[in-house]
């Protein structure tokens, strides 16, 4: 029993020790190689020379071009469609299977195959053409499921007594979800959009043939502008002697992440203050 | 005396199971109407059709009518908000919304238009006696009052609407003794303006409080409940022909 026991912490802890020295290695190495080089210039300069020169101040915004554009709407979609899922008192009908499956599904599709959708769909059929706006949208329908999968879960742990005292006082359901409901789900809303916001800020492949490649300062959203993840896909791979600048967009990258993380989780913490306050003030 | 509530061959089904059958009640003006016997008779769900939260739930299906102030609240030209706010439920579990005091109130006078909010919400807690008791102070979560608390301010929630009707689900059954007689001398100075249907549990409290009194059975020949007496309490409780309310009272049946 005790050897046994043993066993298994000890595979546990090598396991756990594992996942940790690839996270350590991957952050370590970027860090090392971005650190020599990485100044602040590199963040307000424009792109040179492909990449190998100056900075990537148009690719970050870019960036939070296409992920403005991409929370602005899976929010709307996302909430509505989980409330949708989540009406527990209605009975679970035919439409409610089918969605529920198509996302399931949606969530599995490689994003290489969001690319060409996009592509086809938003650039051509509905003449986008290249630009931040094609992108965006993209990146919403990828991130979409995993919202909605989230935030759904958070809805339906609202007790459903909530929406029947509001049903027998008369309130209407946009009153019931908006005072009631959704104030209590704001947890699980912050984590979706953290998982959201990290999945699109992650993604390659759907970018590049929606968003496109240009690398200088985007005009307007009708604009082709280029992620952080397409710029470094790009200097790794197709720009030689771009290995540094590499490491340095994905430094920034990953600080970018990062410090979106750590805002929502500040904001969590401080809704999770504010509640218990208004519990708790006499 | 006027009737309020007429029920007139009433049948409610749960997923094709019958809940009752053949149901006919009256529910009269400023009186206190208990319903009692015993549990799977269908007494909640009956209370549940009266302002239609059972719509709410799919699996629950109905047939007959049930008029309300000479209006059949099933046509469909009954207004189901108005109906609510006409026709108030307070459940078993006392439930507050996890809002302050005052928005517990507030929320649904908003919703039906009234003004003067503040002056309503003070009025419905001193009604229910809280406005004393917790010295004004309505800012905080409704959530850290007491059992008996809770259940007086969903009585208030409920009153603040200016209701003809209050329906009652065995409001007492999750509190301790003195909170229950605080919510029973409630009930009794409520009657003078409101008309009461209680659902109770306990017979003593059914003979402490209820001018009228139904009672209901599971009846075993059709698999499902049934009105078997209802009256002036006094007769009901008063020796009967019928051997299973006279059982049921004793206490030999339940």
């Amino acid at each position: 029993m005790l050897i046994k026991i043993n066993f298994s912490r000890i595979f546990a802890t090598v396991f756990a020790g594992l996942v940790f020295l690839s996270m350590i290695s991957i952050l370590g190495d970027i860090l090392v190689s971005a650190f020599e080089h990485l100044s602040l210039s590199f963040l307000l300069e424009d792109v040179e020379s492909a990449g190998r020169k100056g900075g990537v101040f148009p690719v970050i915004v870019s960036t939070l071009l296409i992920l403005m554009v991409c929370m602005l709407v899976v929010l709307p979609l996302g909430i509505l469609t989980s409330i949708h899922l989540c009406k527990y008192h209605e009975k679970k009908s035919s439409l409610h299977f089918i969605i529920r499956k198509l996302i399931e599904v949606l969530s599995g599709v490689p994003s290489i195959v969001f690319g060409l959708f996009g592509n086809s769909f938003f650039s051509i059929i509905l003449g986008m053409g290249f630009s931040i706006l094609s992108g965006g949208l993209t990146l919403a329908l990828m991130a979409l499921p995993l919202f909605i999968y989230t935030f759904e879960r958070g809805l339906s742990s609202v007790p459903q007594k909530d929406y029947l005292v509001g049903k027998s006082l008369g309130l209407s359901s946009w009153r019931i979800y908006k005072e009631i409901i959704l104030p209590q789900a704001t947890p699980s809303l912050i984590v979706a959009s953290v998982l959201s916001i990290g999945r699109a800020l992650a993604e390659t492949a759907a970018l590049i043939f929606t968003s496109g490649y240009v690398d200088r300062m985007p005009e307007s959203l009708f604009d082709s502008g280029r992620a952080l993840s397409v710029h470094i896909y790009d200097l790794a791979m197709n720009v030689p002697g771009g290995d540094r600048n590499a490491y340095n967009s994905a430094f920034v990258l990953m600080f970018l992440i990062l410090s979106i993380n750590a805002f929502f989780h500040l904001l969590h913490k401080f809704y999770l203050r504010e509640s218990k306050a208004t519990e708790e003030v006499s | 005396m006027s009737l309020v509530f007429e029920v007139k061959k009433l049948d409610l089904f749960y997923q094709k199971k019958c809940v009752f059958c053949k149901l006919d009640f009256k529910l009269y003006s400023n009186k206190i109407t208990g319903i009692i016997g015993p549990s799977g008779c269908g007494k909640s769900s009956f209370l549940s059709v009266l302002n239609r939260l059972s719509d709410l739930n799919p699996d629950i299906t109905r047939n007959g009518h049930v008029l309300f102030q000479g209006k059949d609240i099933f046509s469909s030209d009954c207004e189901l908000k108005e109906l609510r706010k006409k026709v108030a439920l307070i459940f078993q579990e006392p439930s507050p919304l996890p809002l302050s005091i005052y928005d517990n109130i507030a929320l649904a006078l908003k919703e039906h238009g009234f003004s003067d909010i503040n002056s309503r919400v003070k009025k419905a807690l001193s009604d229910v006696g809280l406005w004393d008791e917790l010295e004004g102070d309505i800012g905080r979560s409704a959530l850290k009052l007491s059992g008996g608390q809770k259940q007086r301010l969903c009585i208030a929630r409920s009153i603040a609407l200016e209701p003809e009707v209050l329906l009652l689900d065995e409001p007492c059954s999750s509190l301790d003794p003195i909170s229950t007689e605080i919510i029973e001398s409630l009930l009794l100075k409520l009657k003078e303006r409101f008309s009461i249907l209680i659902v109770t549990h306990n017979l003593a409290q059914a003979k402490r409080l209820c001018d009228r009194v139904a009672m209901f059975w599971y009846n075993s020949d059709w698999q499902a409940g049934e009105k078997l007496i209802e009256g002036n309490a006094d007769e009901v409780f008063a020796e009967t022909k019928n051997q299973i309310v006279n059982d049921f009272l004793a206490g030999v049946r339940g």
